[in-house]
């Protein structure tokens, strides 16, 4: 891989890991209207399948979906703005952490029903097969949601039509606060299940961002290439709990502490050093994340509260609301 | 610069929470990031760390003592 290519990935999960860790602090500080659902741990997944896609292909996400939206480029002060509910939000300050949408960047929404994107998402990549646009549909869900009938349902409609859409599952293995392996008939969720539908599916170490970009790279072509959607697994974990300030004590301190020195980002750092990129490099890429995360920061806490009458804006194409009364 | 700890919402519903313990001391030096308290709720125990590296310069609520969110549970310096 070039190196350019290769810091680009270390950027973007920094990024997303400093966004997130600033992210619980205002939350502790209960300056986050609402709740969030944090991905650090996870970053390796929405650095390397954001480096597979191309700029106009879309994205479907669940609510915990800050990584993707920082992947794809979307505004840190947008969207940190957004989560402390400030007009300078990306939503306005309406919608917080779970509600995050970006179609400037493809970002099409985060769902905060479980597995309801995942036929949404066949929408759009029906829309780019009828209009021969070449843009591809890259839909993330958690383990939880393949337990859910869309997920069957989406699979299902996407196979049939061939649709130009990637299944992307994110198995952490915990569906909020239970072990998946408890409540599913098999071991890996999405890939054991990919076979009913026909679809090709890949079971990759989703800790590891360049396998990550490789395995998305081949099913993000298949798919432009008009070879029908296919199912990826990544198997990561999250460092903190399912939400809020959750401390996640029904998982095993072990298995803790054995996923936390898999860490992605320390990982990957070890892998440039090894192949000669300097420290300096690193650290300044380090540096240069935290002071966005800061800046972002600042900029929310000076955004201005939405007045009332926002409450109604953005709601009815027409910008209007009167001929509801 | 000081930065205060507050008591945080730990649930959309939740008003109030206990300091259980404290795991530092007035005087201790604390690091970013480390535990620094263990709060309950009707919801959920846990911990919360320091939000900066620095000094505990001041204790406000004592372990056992409710009280409600957005409260100053302390002071790091």
């Amino acid at each position: 891989m070039d190196e350019a290519t290769a810091l680009g990935l270390y950027r973007t999960m920094t990024r997303i890991r400093k966004f997130e860790q600033r992210a619980y602090d205002l939350f502790l500080q209960n300056l986050v209207k609402g709740t969030t659902h944090l991905g650090a741990g996870q970053e390796a997944i929405a650095a390397g399948v954001a480096a597979a896609m191309r700029e106009d292909d879309y994205t479907f996400v669940t609510y915990r979906g800050h990584n993707h939206l920082i992947a794809r480029g979307t505004s840190l002060t947008a969207m940190m703005a957004e989560l402390l509910g400030r007009e300078n939000g990306l939503m306005r300050g309406k919608g917080g952490s779970m509600h995050l949408l970006d179609v400037s960047k493809g970002v099409l929404g985060s769902y905060a029903i479980i597995g309801a994107q995942l036929v949404i998402a066949n929408g759009t990549a029906w829309s780019s097969q009828y209009r021969g646009s070449g843009q591809v549909t890259v839909c993330f869900f958690g383990d939880g949601a393949t337990n859910i009938g869309a997920f069957h349902e989406a699979l299902n409609l996407a196979a049939v039509w061939s649709l130009p859409v990637v299944f992307v599952c994110e198995n952490n293995r915990y569906m909020e606060y239970t072990a998946i392996e408890s409540v599913t008939a098999v071991k890996n969720p999405a890939v054991d299940r990919a076979p009913a539908y026909g679809l090709p599916a890949s079971l990759v170490d989703g800790n590891d961002v360049e396998a990550v970009l490789a395995s998305a790279t081949e099913a993000v072509e298949r798919a432009r290439a008009g070879g029908g959607p296919s199912v990826l697994e990544y198997l990561t974990y999250r460092h903190g709990g399912h939400s809020r300030a959750d401390p996640g004590k029904y998982r095993p301190d072990d298995e803790v502490a054995e996923w936390l020195r898999r860490d992605p980002i320390p990982a990957y750092r070890r892998v440039l050093v090894s192949r000669g990129v300097a420290e300096a490099v690193l650290d300044e890429i380090e540096a240069q994340a935290k002071a966005a995360v800061d800046e972002a920061t600042q900029a929310a806490k000076d955004g201005p509260e939405p007045d009332l009458e926002l409450a109604f804006a953005d709601v009815w194409s027409d910008g209007g609301w009167t001929w509801r009364n | 610069m000081s930065t205060e700890v507050v008591m945080p919402r730990m649930g959309e519903t939740v008003d109030e929470g206990t300091v259980n313990t404290w795991h530092k001391a007035v005087g201790d030096q604390v690091s970013e990031g480390e535990p620094l308290l263990e709060i309950g709720t009707d919801k959920v125990d846990t911990d919360i760390p320091a939000p900066v590296s620095g000094t505990l310069v001041e204790i406000r609520v004592s372990a056992d003592e409710t009280v409600p969110v957005g409260t100053v549970l302390a002071v790091i310096q």
